[in-house]
Formats: structure tokens, sequence, C-alpha cells
């Protein structure tokens, strides 16, 4: 197992390296001239050639490469061109608000989405079946910022009984000081105690990752039926069938186990690609995280946080592809 | 057994959540309950905004939104005042120049404090403006006159320039302008965006969220004093959505609000909870021609195309009457702005006859127009455009590109390679007419801004005499802005489409807020108060 996770990882530093020259070579091929985002748009010439030689975009494009790979490794991601800003420093800024959204909304996927997937599978085109796949389809195929948008007029404007958007609400923002241990700060609040925060705070939750949950929800609830389907029909659930042994136990100890490879890897792929585009929800619900980062940096051309985004999703994707493997690999009828 | 033993770990666990939710409903039970005592005595202003509230909160940088915060935490030694059409005193109580103009003495307000306590004197002026200087970024142009800068006594300072400037107008700017304490200025760039600052106006900076927030706490010894019913707290908040800003200011969770859709405006327009305020700003819209071009070097070819405009439709139904015609180059507001300047209409005949006078075969003719992409204005202004000027028989071919390439098209050494019309929104860095037709028409050995490529001699020195009068005598300066207008209209170097107008929305219980042009953006907060 531990050779296999390093020859995994050895794969991955292979890829990361491949996205770092692939995102190097198309920043500097796409026509936009970075001195001038960094200079302002009414820069003047002094002021334009001054941004160029603190950028260091005079070198010959070879030494540029060297230098940014040698930053990389440092954990030097370089400067934003819109904010002057370090670009790891804003990713680690802006990274915890979306890992906290992404990871509560999965939580909710995976205790929705399996139960859901099962007893779909169980009732086979009875009724409940219907149900289920006629929501998991809806909830793939329905455009996030309409959701979101139905969600703000429903729970905000009609019923005013949720939040608009924004983490905590005003008066808190203002009147208390948020606790900033991980940049979570539903766990922040709880490691420090402080529950008035953290009921706010999960209020403020509540929309933002059910809208961005129901994509994984429907996701799991297919991937866990079409697979439970398929083991329902294997000799051993006939041969357990036959023993007398409970439904539920059937399904829940004994099916389900062989359907945990295919839906892990649904829901950590799904995982990845969620983290890099919760912008709408994020834009939607005044939700300051990676998403909105990502597409104010796109919008603006803005290409050394465009680069830093991309080095974070390849590593997580990465990670979670090996987190993946790890998890398929723990069945012991797959062959490392 | 083991399985009961876990089931109860389980539940027990769910049990100290929902007790401690329950627990907590209410109050805080920790430190945060004694930050609560003063709640009732506040007052909170709460400013919906559509992008981030700053993107740099360094006052020698930062040449975006962020004016929005830092003209409530820092002051400039004047401030524009749109409604006389004068600077009026700031931080500088006074002020006088030499007859040439080269040189500025202002006396600084005495018994003002920055926010970090010490105290506001001739030599934190100077270091404020030389740090701004020297940083050469965002605005710092502006100061390009500025040779150096002395301090004469405790309370006045003398600015020395190379050639004659309004340093009185220059030092109201919106950017690069304002005033931190010594302490200050000694910081780096990285200092500020950690949400530190210390100015000398009514609001300090409390807390930061990048890309989402800033919230202002009242500043106790600002030099004008406080009445009861300001505002103690400020914050400015990120909400993209047009949509969800409307729905706040409805809910009445927001004092003021900015930047709605059209439909949005026009839907709280019917909602008596709110007011809506419409006034002029000084960004407005300008069609350049590339006049090295045939057959746009033409003049008559140029003034058809003036005249196949449809100004008022694009007015009422493009801009939904949020836009004013333009006269002139000047907007409404700024001294220079005269609205006796003769005005192209919309008139196809008069197209016809000034296409006939030119000679220009318009069968033979495809125009080129470029503007930064996502404007949907630009964007249905040159559909309609496009419709008129095919009735004449000249096609147009419209691209929509990034700021970035639209720029670099127009500088290109070839002028049959640039674009044939470029339209971009223009406005001033400082209240002068000079930041439009020292821009825009007056040559340069580099293209810049001048994206009509004029090398008019008559303009060229009608502007500089105008500019160096801008220092010394400016009712005769404005005389020649005037004239140069007149002159540029009369050539049709450019397309005046419109002047936008500001559109904000406040709460009816959200008093004292009036539009600045001067500074676009900009609510100053001390000038607002809260009546039930």
């Amino acid at each position: 197992m531990l050779s296999y996770i390093s020859k995994r990882l050895f794969l991955g530093i292979i890829v990361l390296l491949g996205v770092a020259v692939i995102t190097f070579t198309i920043a500097r091929v796409i026509p936009s001239d970075p001195a001038v985002k960094w200079a302002g748009s009414r820069a003047t010439e002094e002021q334009i050639e001054a941004a160029r030689e603190t950028l260091g975009l005079n070198d010959p494009l070879p030494i540029q490469f060297i230098n940014y790979i040698k930053d990389l490794l440092k954990g030097d991601l370089g400067y934003s061109l819109r904010t002057h800003q370090p670009v790891a420093q804003e990713l680690k800024t802006f990274i915890p608000a979306t890992l906290e959204l992404v990871f509560i909304s999965f939580i909710i996927a995976i205790l929705l989405g399996i139960p859901l997937g099962i007893y779909s599978a169980y009732m086979k085109n009875q009724l409940l079946d219907h149900v289920s796949r006629l929501f998991s389809i809806g909830a793939v195929s329905l455009p996030t910022f309409w959701i979101a948008l139905i969600f703000q007029l429903i729970f905000y404007n009609y019923l005013g009984i949720l939040p608009l958007g924004g983490r905590v609400s005003t008066e808190i923002t203002i009147l208390y000081e948020l606790p900033d241990i991980t940049g979570m700060l539903l766990l922040d609040s709880a490691l420090v105690g402080d529950w008035y925060i953290f009921k706010d705070a999960l209020i403020h939750m509540i929309l933002p990752c059910i809208t961005v949950a129901l994509y994984p929800i429907g996701l799991v609830a297919r991937m866990t039926r079409s697979a439970l389907l398929e083991v329902l029909n294997e000799d051993y659930i006939i041969a357990e069938k036959s023993y007398g042994l409970s439904q539920n136990k059937i399904l829940w100890v004994y099916a389900l186990k062989n359907t945990i490879g295919p839906t892990a890897i649904v829901v950590t792929l799904s995982f990845g690609y969620t983290l890099m585009n919760t912008f709408l929800v994020e834009a939607i619900f005044s939700w300051p995280g990676l998403g909105n980062y990502v597409a104010t940096s796109v919008v603006t051309l803005d290409y050394p946080a465009i680069m830093g985004a991309t080095i974070f999703s390849a590593v997580t994707y990465i990670l979670l592809n090996l987190l993946a493997d790890i998890i398929i690999a723990l069945d012991p009828r797959v062959r490392l | 057994m083991t399985c009961y033993k876990k089931r109860f770990g389980i539940l027990l666990i769910v049990f100290v959540l929902v007790f401690n939710l329950v627990g907590c409903s209410g109050t805080s039970n920790n430190d945060s309950e004694s930050q609560n005592i003063e709640e009732n005595e506040r007052r909170i202003a709460y400013f919906s905004y559509s992008t981030e509230p700053f993107i740099d909160l360094d006052p020698s940088v930062e040449y975006s939104n962020g004016i929005i915060t830092l003209h409530n935490i820092y002051e400039t030694l004047t401030r524009y005042n749109h409604n006389t059409k004068k600077v009026d005193p700031l931080l500088a109580t006074s002020w006088s120049n030499s007859d040439d103009g080269k040189e500025w003495i202002f006396k600084i307000r005495e018994n003002v404090k920055f926010h970090d306590g010490t105290d506001l004197n001739a030599e934190s002026v100077k270091k404020s403006i030389e740090r701004t200087i020297d940083m050469q970024m965002g605005a710092a142009y502006i100061w390009s006159s500025v040779e150096s800068i002395e301090v004469i006594s405790d309370y006045e300072v003398k600015f020395v320039l190379s050639y004659p400037a309004p340093i009185d107008l220059i030092s109201s700017a919106g950017y690069a302008a304002f005033i931190m304490s010594p302490k200050a200025v000694e910081k780096e760039s990285s200092w500020f965006n950690e949400g530190n600052a210390a100015g000398t106006g009514p609001y300090r900076l409390s807390k930061i969220t990048k890309g989402e927030e800033v919230i202002m706490q009242q500043f106790e010894n600002y030099w004008q004093g406080w009445q009861e019913n300001q505002y103690t707290d400020v914050i400015i908040k990120k909400t993209a959505e047009s949509t969800s800003r409307r729905q706040l200011i409805q809910k009445g969770e927001a004092s003021i609000t900015s930047d709605l859709s059209v439909t949005d405006v026009k839907a709280l327009s019917e909602d008596e909870n709110v007011e809506v305020i419409i006034a002029p700003s000084w960004k407005n819209v300008i069609g350049f021609f590339n006049t090295e071009k045939p057959p746009l070097d033409n003049t008559n070819f140029r003034k058809a195309l003036n005249y196949a405009f449809p100004y008022d439709e694009v007015i009422s139904n493009v801009k939904e009457d949020l836009a004013t015609p333009s006269y002139g180059l000047i907007p409404e507001g700024l001294w220079g702005h005269n609205e006796d300047l003769p005005q192209y209409e919309f008139n196809l005949e008069k197209a016809q006859e000034y296409i006939d006078k030119s000679g220009v075969d318009p069968s033979e003719v495809e125009l080129e127009m470029t503007f930064t992409t996502g404007n949907e204005a630009f964007r249905n202004s040159a559909q309609l455009y496009k419709v008129y000027l095919k009735k004449l028989g000249i096609e147009l071919s419209i691209r929509e590109m990034r700021w970035d390439s639209v720029w670099q098209k127009s500088k290109l050494s070839d002028p049959l390679e640039r674009q044939d019309i470029l339209v971009m929104y223009w406005w001033p860095d400082y209240p002068s007419p000079i930041s439009w037709l020292q821009s825009l028409l007056h040559s340069e050995e580099e293209i810049f801004f001048n994206l009509s490529y004029l090398k008019d001699d008559e303009i060229d020195n009608m502007i500089d005499e105008g500019a160096s009068l801008t220092a010394t005598d400016r009712k005769k300066a404005e005389e020649i802005f005037v004239a140069v207008q007149e002159k540029a209209i009369e050539k049709a170097y450019t397309i005046n489409m419109y002047d936008d107008k500001s559109v904000w929305v406040t709460n009816t219980n959200f008093k004292g807020f009036e539009p600045n042009p001067a500074y676009a953006g900009v609510v100053f907060f001390y000038d607002t108060y809260y009546e039930e």
C-alpha cells in the first residue's frame, strides 16, 4: 500500500509540474500586458516600465520560468496584478470559507444522497423511486444560480426566516470579535465555545450549503442507486435472502459496502469540482470564498492569481484522486 | 454491548450539541456579551455595495473603488463642492498662490488629530504627499508638477512647482491626495492592507474582510465633533447581485445602495419605503474617431457620423433616462461645462447631406467600432447606431474586447490597423476639465489617451494656455476650455454620446446624503444621519 501511495504521489508531482508549465505558457501567450494591469489603466509609461521591472518581465522567458518554479517550490505564488498582494496569502484568506461551505455541503450530500439512493434501489420502480429519481435529476440539472435566487426570494424576502447572505449578521460583524483560528468560522466559533456566533454562522450557512449540496446529492443518490441495483442482483445477496436475513441487514450491511467504491470516487471528484465552481453561489450569497476570488481574477486577467488557484486546484484533485484510490484499494478484491 | 456503547456515545454528542445550541439562543455566553452593552447607543449605517469595498487600502496606491472607504478614514487638504463648482477648505483652512501659479502656500488646520493620536501639522502633509509621489503608484501623476514641498511653519506648507498647476484642485482629488499620520507614512503597503489606517477622517478602520466588507467606527476625537443622530458605525459590504441589494434595501436591512439594474431602479421608484436619488455623475461616454485613417480624416464625413448617432433614443431606450445629453466633453457639475455649446442631433437627412459634401462613397465604407466587453449600454447603443448607419449605406462592425486588447489595438503604429471608432468612459482624477482636454485632445508623442490621434496645433495651444491659467485665472481658463470644446465639436473629432447619471437608493430614515460627482461612488457618512 505504501509503495502504491508513493507511486501515486510521484505521478502527482509530475502532473503538477505539467500544470505549472501549461499555466505559465498560457499566461505569457495571451495578449495582455501584466505591467499595464499592475500599474493601472491610466498609468504613465514610466509607471508601466517600473512595473515591468518590479514583476521581472524584462528577463528572458526561460529565466522567468525558472524563477517562477523556484518561487513555487518555496510556496511563493507571486503577487496579484490587481491587488498587489501575495497570491499565497490571498488564497489562504479565501480558501477556508469555501472549504467550510463545500465540506458541510458534502456532509449533507452524503447524509441525504446515500439513503436516497439506497431506498430508491430498494423500492425500484415504485413511487419513492420515481420521486427520488425526479429529485436527483432536478438537483443535477437545475442551474445553481437560479436555485440560489429562488431560495433568497422565498426564505429571505417572503418568509423572512433566513438571512440573504454573508457569513454572519451585520450586527455580529460589528459588535463582536470573530474567532479566527482556521478561517472556518463554524469550526472556530465551536473551538472557542462561542455558541452565539456559532448559531449565527450556522444559520447563514443553510441556504448556500443546501444550494451547493443539491448537485452532489443528486449525483450520489443516482450513483448509489445504480451501483446498489447491480449488487442486489449478485448471487451472494440472493443466498443471504434465502438464509432469511432481514432486508435491512442485507441492504445496509452486505450490499452497501460493495457500492462504496464508485460512490467514493463520485464524492471525492465532485468535491474537487465543487471547490473550484462555487463562484455563482458565492456571488449570490456574498460568500467571501475562493470562487469569488477566482471569478474576479479571471475577469480581470490577473494571471498570478489564476495560476495560483490552478495550482491549488491541481493539488486538490491529485490528493482527492489519491484518497479515492485508497478507498477503493481498501476493498480486498482490488489488486494494487 | 459494544454496539450500544457506540450508540450511547453518538447520542451523548448529539445531546451536547443540541444543548449548546438551545442554550446559546439569545445571547452569547462569553466575552461577546460584554461587548453587547453599548449596542443600544450605536447607530449602524449599512452600505450594500456591488463590488469589493477596496482593492488596496494604501491611500498612496488605491486607484479604484477603495476610495469609498478611504474618504471616510482619511481627508484631503480641500474638497470639491459641485454646487459652487469651487473647492472648500478641509484640512487646509486657506491657501494662496504666486502670480505665476508656481508656488502655493496652504495653511493647515490646527487641533486636528490623526487616529493614532498624533497631531496634524505641515510636516505630516509634506510627508504624506511626498510618500505618494515617491511610490509612483495609482494616480500619483496628478502631483507631477510638484518640484518640492517645504514646511514654512508648523501649520504652513509650500508647494514649489516646475510649471503652473491648480494645487487647490489637485489637493481635492478623489485619489492620491490623502493625508496620513507621520507614523503611517513610514509603513509599507502591507501594513495598510492588514487592516491598519491612521487618517484624520470621521471614522477609523475597525475590521476588514478582504473582498467582502469594511467596518468603520466613529473617531471620537474627530475635529468637527459629533451630533447624536450621526452614525457610530459604518459597514460597507459587497453584495454582487442587483436583486439581492434591492431586497436588502426594501427589507430595511441596508441603509444605502447603488449600481442597481434599470429594472430594480424602476421597481424601487414605486416603493414608498425607500428613496431613489438620481444625480449627475462625471462619467461620460465618448466615441473617438480615428482621424488618421480615411475616410475619418474627412471632417464632413465625421460630421455625418455625428448626425447619424441616435442620442435621444439611446438615452431614453438604452439608458432608460439614467443619462443626460452631453454638451461638449465636460459633464454637468464641473467648471468648464457649458450648455450653450452646440450639440449634434440625430438627423439622417443632415447626415446624408454631409456624406455628399465629403465626397465619400458610403457603400465602400466599413467601420469598426471597439469597446470593452460586457457593457450592455455600449452594446445596445452600438447596435442602434449600426441600424442607422446601414440606412446611410455604411457598414459598422462591432467588436467587443477586453480593455487591454481595445487599448493595444488603439496604439498600433499603423493607423490603418487601428479601430475606426473607439467608445469608452472618461472621468477625472481631480476636478478639472483639463483631465478631459489634456488627456483626450492634446497631441502626444506616444499614443496614450488621445485616441482620436489629434495633432491640432490650435487646440494644443489653447489647452496649454488654459492649463497654465487654471492655476492663476480660472475664469479665463474656463472660457478657453469652452472654446476648445467648441472647436472639437466643430471639427467633429468625437461623438459625445451621453453623460451618465449616478443612481442611489436609500432608506427613508437615512438622511443627509448628497452624491458628489467629484468622488464617484463615495458616501461621506459624516454628512449623513438617522431620522425616525
